[in-house]
């Protein structure tokens, strides 16, 4: 099993030092086995450092991290397999890579959890053709790449791993529409074909409403909400209100809605946003979802 | 003073050894850059936008063609110290292009290497600081300002020399949304208070909204140019070639489908406003 859970999850750095700062605090939540869940919030709301603390590269000050059921820290010895088995892909992670040709650096991690030969050789494979990479690629210095291709190599030396939890920290962050497609495409293909958890960490509440089953908005270090898309939407005005960039379309059916028209507020995208318009055009009722 | 960038049938091909005939990142392009103007430059990822950016100021060079800035030839080497004092450029990564400890003293290292004397260096420092609005952090180490008080702390590093003309390579695209919003305010406000000619690369459809002109690259070459209205109404074509209307223009264009007319609307208040036009006759 490998669902994780939080509780009573508290984070502290710099104590004693006039930087001292709690960045996570109070946060008790559970993510299923095989959920797709999106996490929101603006810099500094904690939301990078909550998903350091699921694979145990950071210890939570207060609270615990259970996967499986099992508290990570309980053996602090088996942190690393803890580390296999729930992946983390940085901000940038392009900026990361070092070795000397792709398949080096995609080889790195499975190589570190002991893996050799012909496993190792498939892994890497795998990896490649997940995040649509050619095999032509293998052995050419990552830094001939495009800035695409080498974050695609990054994702895949995460995924050479066979996570069973899988995180992405921004991972479209200064990508075009169509980067950005391409590569949510293959995190959501690699979701559906092993049946991994998968959290994605976005400051797009429009990527966010495409893939997510789950969000989880986290503000001044604790958690807001955690719901599905149309009842996290439902909130829009509270989303402003903590700042975050709601699509376009909610803010015109907020507006809208201060106007006295009887919209439903919750609409979030550009399809959604014309059959409301057009029910009501026609004197439907208002606020069916 | 007032600098007007010319582009004239400009191609550029990347040398590289053992490749012969490279294909051209740019393919006879050919603009004009008016004084005072707001133009967004956009594009997707390869379409050749950031490689026309490092033609402005001669940090790239033409294969073909010829770039006039003020009416000075990019190609020749003596023009350069020149060109760059009168058009700067601010990039996309903030901690690429912070130098110092302390952000005044990051604002005053370009006009340091200038040679401009002391007391003029504090006056310019002091000016630019506020024009981006960042006075306020002038002693602060720039490692603990946000994203978006870095860029506009390059953005002030670059005002300090005094150009007329700033150009932005996708100064947002490591931004979060606030970050952003903040840079493109800055942007917007330097065209209209202090007059400075700017010109925007990015592929953030809703930041060309704000411009006075838009410029689509694709393939290498303008496939269109007109203002963000004109420009946005070709909701098919900037589609094809993996451009993003803002989700206000899509609207319309879909409700226009339907027999609901909007007009050409490219921002959320313009859609709302003529939203209620519709729904409350």
């Amino acid at each position: 099993m490998y669902d994780l859970e939080l509780r009573n999850l508290r984070y502290e750095y710099g104590q004693k030092t006039p930087f001292h700062k709690v960045a996570i605090r109070d946060v008790n939540l559970r993510f299923e086995e095989g959920e797709m869940i999106g996490i929101i919030g603006h810099t500094g709301s904690g939301k990078s450092t909550l998903v350091q603390h699921l694979n145990g590269l950071l210890k939570p000050t207060e609270g615990e991290v259970l996967l499986g059921g099992v508290n990570i820290w309980e053996n602090a010895k088996r942190i690393k397999e803890v580390r296999s088995r729930v992946g983390l892909v940085f901000q940038y992670p392009e900026y990361q890579l070092f070795e000397e040709t792709v398949f080096r650096d995609i080889a790195f991690g499975p190589k570190n959890m002991g893996m050799e030969g012909e496993t190792l050789e498939r892994a890497v494979h795998t990896a490649l053709d997940f995040v649509g990479l050619s095999p032509e690629l293998l052995e050419k210095s990552p830094f001939e790449l495009s800035g695409g291709q080498k974050r695609r190599v990054a994702i895949a030396g995460v995924i050479a791993m066979s996570p069973q939890v899988l995180i992405l920290d921004e991972p479209t962050a200064g990508l075009d529409p169509r980067g950005r497609d391409e590569i949510l495409a293959r995190i959501q293909d690699y979701h559906k074909r092993t049946g991994a958890t998968v959290l994605i960490v976005s400051h797009s509440m429009e990527d966010v409403a495409r893939f997510a089953g789950r969000v989880l908005v986290m503000n001044h270090s604790r958690v807001e909400l955690f719901d599905t898309v149309p009842n996290i939407f439902k909130r829009a005005e509270r989303l402003c209100e903590i700042g975050l960039a709601v699509p376009q379309v909610t803010r015109v059916f907020l507006e809208l809605q201060k106007a006295g028209i009887p919209v439903n507020p919750g609409v979030y995208t550009v399809e959604d946003a014309v059959r409301e318009i057009c029910r009501i055009r026609e004197g439907g009722d208002a606020g069916a979802q | 003073m007032a600098t007007e960038i010319e582009i004239k049938n400009v191609s550029f091909r990347y040398e590289s050894e053992g490749v012969t005939d490279p294909p051209p990142v740019l393919d006879g392009v050919s603009l004009t850059i008016k004084p005072g103007e707001f133009v967004a430059v956009l594009g997707h990822n390869g379409s050749g936008k950031s490689t026309l950016a490092k033609h402005l100021n001669g940090i790239l060079l033409p294969s073909e063609g010829e770039v006039l800035a003020g009416g000075l030839d990019t190609r020749k080497e003596e023009n350069l110290l020149t060109i760059r004092q009168h058009v700067g450029m601010v990039f996309q990564n903030p901690d690429n292009q912070i130098v110092a400890t302390v952000v005044e003293e990051d604002v005053a290292f370009g006009p340091e290497n200038l040679g401009i004397p002391p007391a003029e260096i504090r006056d310019r420092v002091k000016a630019a600081l506020e024009a981006v609005d960042m006075t306020a952090y002038r002693e602060h180490a720039p490692h603990q300002l946000s994203g978006g008080q870095k860029q506009r702390v390059a953005i002030a590093g670059v005002l300090a020399m005094r150009p007329d003309v700033i150009v932005l390579d996708e100064p947002t695209a490591m931004l979060d949304p606030q970050g952003r919003a903040e840079v493109i305010e800055t942007v917007k406000k330097l065209c209209r208070e202090e007059g400075l000619t700017a010109v925007l690369i990015t592929h953030y459809m809703n930041e060309a909204a704000e411009a006075d002109r838009c410029v689509v690259m694709n393939d290498g070459r303008v496939v269109l140019d007109g203002t963000p209205r004109e420009v946005f109404r070709e909701v098919e074509l900037l589609e094809k070639m993996g451009l993003e209307v803002p989700q206000a223009t899509k609207l319309a264009h879909e409700l226009r489908k339907r027999g609901i007319e909007l007009g050409d609307v490219i921002n959320v208040e313009e859609c709302v406003a003529a939203l209620r036009e519709q729904l409350e006759r």
